[in-house]
């Protein structure tokens, strides 16, 4: 096996992985490894834009956007964090800027902003406008900006390297071990801090925005060794995904004007949300759509509602929506200024995640106590900031100001303390996996046991759950996990070999499906992204808490809890 | 309906040479050829290599030859190629293959990364928290910014055929984004970089690479923006890459 040593390793090259790149000093020994090419990570289709109270337009304030974000998360966000996060992100965004990120301007020279969902001036009367955009292609912007200054400290990337294991023993982290993909040989990567920086987990449903590689590997391989996840039943649910494809249509759409109409042409969120209507949570908007299809007011009766853009005008949506609109274009041959889009929700973002505080240390359980040179950040991480709904626009806030922290304290981290001896069976677990993987002969392909995951996850558990639909899932979702151990693959070779990356990246979803069903089955309330038919109110009495779930080598996963940061707002009704 | 896919594998390890496998699947016309790709390595032939990931145009990681075009193969439909002929599918050209659709990285992105395609930003002025930028200067380099670094461009391109020292539009592209941005202190390190030998004035508007570009970058007129800043100095540039282009024709 290669073995190779550094300072620091982060795993993952999206926006929160190339964040904490730039914050390590240049002294400091690092690689970073992708599975893809850091260009290709999803942060690129991120679009609408990323929030911070700059006012450059009208009067906004740090803490409006806190308390937005608190009320948005349905008062399950930790307020210490998500007051640290909006008061860092005016300079966040001026980092970014002097990074070379061409923001869309003003006349006068400053970023242009625009109105985003949830995001309001004063305690919630009227929208406002935060987000800083670059048209609506803003993620590519801050993916391709932090890989280019990556470039220019002449960092040391590894691309192609399908990590598979988290090396640790008793309450400290040594490393990795990664797979070469274009050999298939096996590396260790030892290191005095690893960050972790891989993502989300929207293919372990049917229709999602998210790309093929968004498998939740990160959040797996630290299940996997007893760390646990936290708050997994909240998957967030965009309500404007092309019909059918899922493909993400940005809520800047709704924020320069765009409406959404049943089949009686009616502007049906003014009914549900009459303060801010259209620029409601997303949360809030996708169970909208789902009442108005329930209530037979899909278009045509069917599954899906209009996203209407026709009255902004061809120049506005050119300008402003250039690339989402050449979606409907491409994907569905909708002239989006003259007819209308089909949209219905899809499944977008993961709340939950690896428990980390603050300064992106991974916190292994409900005391506090952490996971020694291990940290996490961006989507594949729960601070939290997001709680129960994550705001538009905050995931890209989120991971430039906690990939920063987390790049800090990893730094900090390593440079405390002299590299210490690998464990003797580094690397064990990963091997007999995908051993036992490529030995099986008779069994099911991997495509088989994955599509039918994702039609369940999608089935019962998704905008709506209930304790009959779910504990089918779970009992579905125990025979496919039964079904991977027998998985069997035809292609046996080292090279390039993506039908066992598949496999790989097969049980991570499995693994981080089974946390979210879990979750959902146990929390009996409904509060932001997650609604429960037969629990329609939520209950601060009793669930006002984090969950924490952690992998039982045999039978369901076992839950512990941890308490919210509270005391910044009062905890009150949601109403918009 | 049923077509036919012709696509060209490559795997050293089995056979120094390349050559075509043939599959036949029932297809709608609105499928994505990576639909049809994903089903063939899903359900039929598990060693067929290619890249992907976004599967809707943003990523860059599925730029192919399709019916003999650069193209990415999540923005394709089969409906594309009309009639019932064979679609023939093959990696990007002037560049080394590894395996199948997958091409070597490498010499693309060292081209990339030696032309400096980075910002490195000017003082602020006293009381200003961004560097100001004026919408028009911000237009100026809009379209190129839109790059997601597919490559199609370059692939595409046969001056790059005929020599492959030459840097190539994917490259150019870049260095007029950087060149143009207005808070960028070292755009004349970039200049000195694309200005010689293997730079822009390789370049004979062949416009290959336009008509290739999956994100509707007006390339060729990138590259012409750049011989125009090296020819009358960045300060006396006032305009955008495809107004130059215009210019450039009339000139001829």
């Amino acid at each position: 096996m290669n073995k190779h040593q550094y300072d620091v390793i982060v795993i993952g090259a999206g926006g929160a992985g190339l964040s904490a790149v730039a914050a390590i000093p240049k002294g400091l020994k690092v690689a970073v490894l992708s599975k893809l090419f850091p260009f290709r990570s999803h942060t690129g289709a991120a679009q609408g834009g990323i929030s911070a109270a700059l006012g450059n337009i009208e009067e906004d304030n740090p803490l409006w956007h806190a308390y937005d974000t608190v009320k948005g998360s349905d008062y399950l966000g930790d307020q210490d964090a998500i007051v640290q996060m909006c008061n860092d992100a005016p300079d966040a965004i001026f980092d970014l800027e002097r990074k070379g990120l061409p923001f869309s301007r003003l006349e006068n020279g400053k970023i242009s902003q625009r109105p985003f969902g949830g995001h309001t001036k004063h305690w919630g009367e009227s929208p406002v406008r935060r987000a800083c955009h670059s048209a609506d292609r803003t993620g590519h912007m801050i993916l391709h900006t932090l890989y280019q200054q990556a470039l220019r400290r002449d960092t040391n990337f590894f691309d192609e390297f399908q990590v598979v294991e988290i090396i640790t023993k008793e309450n400290s982290c040594y490393g990795v071990v990664a797979v070469k993909l274009s050999t298939g040989e096996r590396h260790i990567f030892h290191s005095k801090s690893v960050i972790l920086a891989t993502g989300g987990y929207g293919r372990c449903f049917k229709v999602t925005s998210n790309a093929l590689s968004l498998t939740g590997d990160g959040m797996a391989i630290c299940y996997q060794k007893g760390i646990p996840l936290q708050d997994m039943e909240f998957v967030q649910f965009h309500p404007t995904g092309l019909h059918p494809l899922g493909i993400l249509i940005t809520e800047g759409a709704r924020g320069e004007g765009g409406i959404l109409i049943n089949s009686d042409g009616e502007r049906f969120m003014e009914r549900y949300a009459p303060s801010i209507k259209d620029l409601a949570p997303r949360d809030i908007v996708s169970r909208s759509i789902y009442e108005e299809i329930k209530a037979g007011r899909g278009i045509g009766g069917k599954d899906f509602v209009y996203l209407d853009l026709t009255h902004l005008g061809r120049k506005l949506l050119d300008k402003k929506l250039p690339d989402v609109t050449g979606f409907a274009r491409t994907y569905l041959n909708i002239e989006p200024s003259s007819e209308p889009i089909p949209v219905k929700p899809t499944t977008h973002y993961a709340m939950g995640g690896i428990p980390t505080d603050i300064d992106g240390r991974v916190v292994a359980d409900s005391e506090g106590n952490v996971m020694s040179g291990l940290f996490a950040c961006g989507e594949c991480a729960c601070v939290s900031v997001h709680g129960a709904n994550r705001l538009g626009t905050n995931s890209l806030l989120d991971l430039v100001v906690f990939g920063k922290r987390a790049g800090q304290s990893a730094s900090l981290h390593a440079d405390s303390m002299k590299m210490t001896e690998l464990p003797s069976d580094s690397g064990d677990e990963s091997e007999s996996l995908l051993q036992n993987i490529r030995s099986n002969t008779r069994g099911p392909k991997v495509y088989e046991t994955r599509n039918k995951m994702q039609e369940i996850m999608m089935d019962y558990c998704s905008v709506f759950r209930n304790k009959k639909g779910m504990e089918k899932c779970v009992s579905l979702l125990a025979e496919l996990k039964d079904d991977f151990k027998k998985i069997t693959i035809s292609d046996k070779s080292n090279f390039y070999n993506y039908e066992m990356m598949a496999a790989f990246e097969l049980s991570c979803m499995l693994d981080v499906s089974e946390a979210t069903l879990h979750g959902a089955m146990l929390r009996e309330e409904s509060r932001g992204a997650h609604s429960r038919e037969d629990y329609p109110d939520r209950d601060d009495s009793n669930w006002l808490k984090h969950t924490l779930c952690y992998k039982k080598e045999n039978g369901n996963p076992k839950f512990d809890f941890k308490s919210v940061n509270l005391g910044k707002f009062e905890v009150k009704e949601r109403v918009y | 309906m049923l077509r036919i896919f012709r696509i060209q594998r490559f795997h050293p390890e089995k056979n120094p040479k390349s050559w075509i496998d043939e599959y036949t699947l029932d297809v709608d016309e609105n499928d994505k050829i990576l639909d049809v790709l994903l089903k063939i390595r899903d359900e039929i032939d598990t060693t067929l290599g290619f890249r992907s990931s976004c599967a809707h145009g943003v990523c860059g990681s599925d730029g192919m030859m399709i019916d003999g075009i650069n193209k990415l193969a999540c923005q394709t439909f089969v409906g594309d190629i009309p009639g019932k002929k064979p679609i023939n599918i093959a990696p990007l050209k002037g560049v080394p293959v590894e395996k199948d659709l997958i091409v070597e990285m490498d010499p693309l992105l060292d081209k990339v990364k030696s032309v400096n395609p980075w910002v490195v930003a000017k003082e602020h002025k006293a009381g200003e928290k961004e560097l100001l930028m004026s919408p028009e200067d911000f237009e100026k380099i809009e379209d190129m910014t839109k790059c997601i670094w597919c490559s199609c461009c370059t692939t595409s391109c046969p001056s790059l055929w005929s020599d492959s020292d030459y840097l190539g539009p994917q490259a150019l592209v870049m260095a007029a984004r950087f060149i143009l941005d207005s808070r960028n202190e070292e755009a004349e390190k970039i200049i000195d970089k694309v200005g010689g030998h293997d730079g822009v004035f390789r370049c004979h508007t062949i416009g290959n690479c336009t008509d290739a570009c999956p994100r509707d970058i007006d390339v060729t007129g990138a590259i012409a923006a750049v011989k125009k800043v090296i020819l009358q100095g960045i300060e006396n540039n006032d305009s955008n890459g495809s107004i130059i282009w215009e210019n450039d024709e009339k000139e001829k």
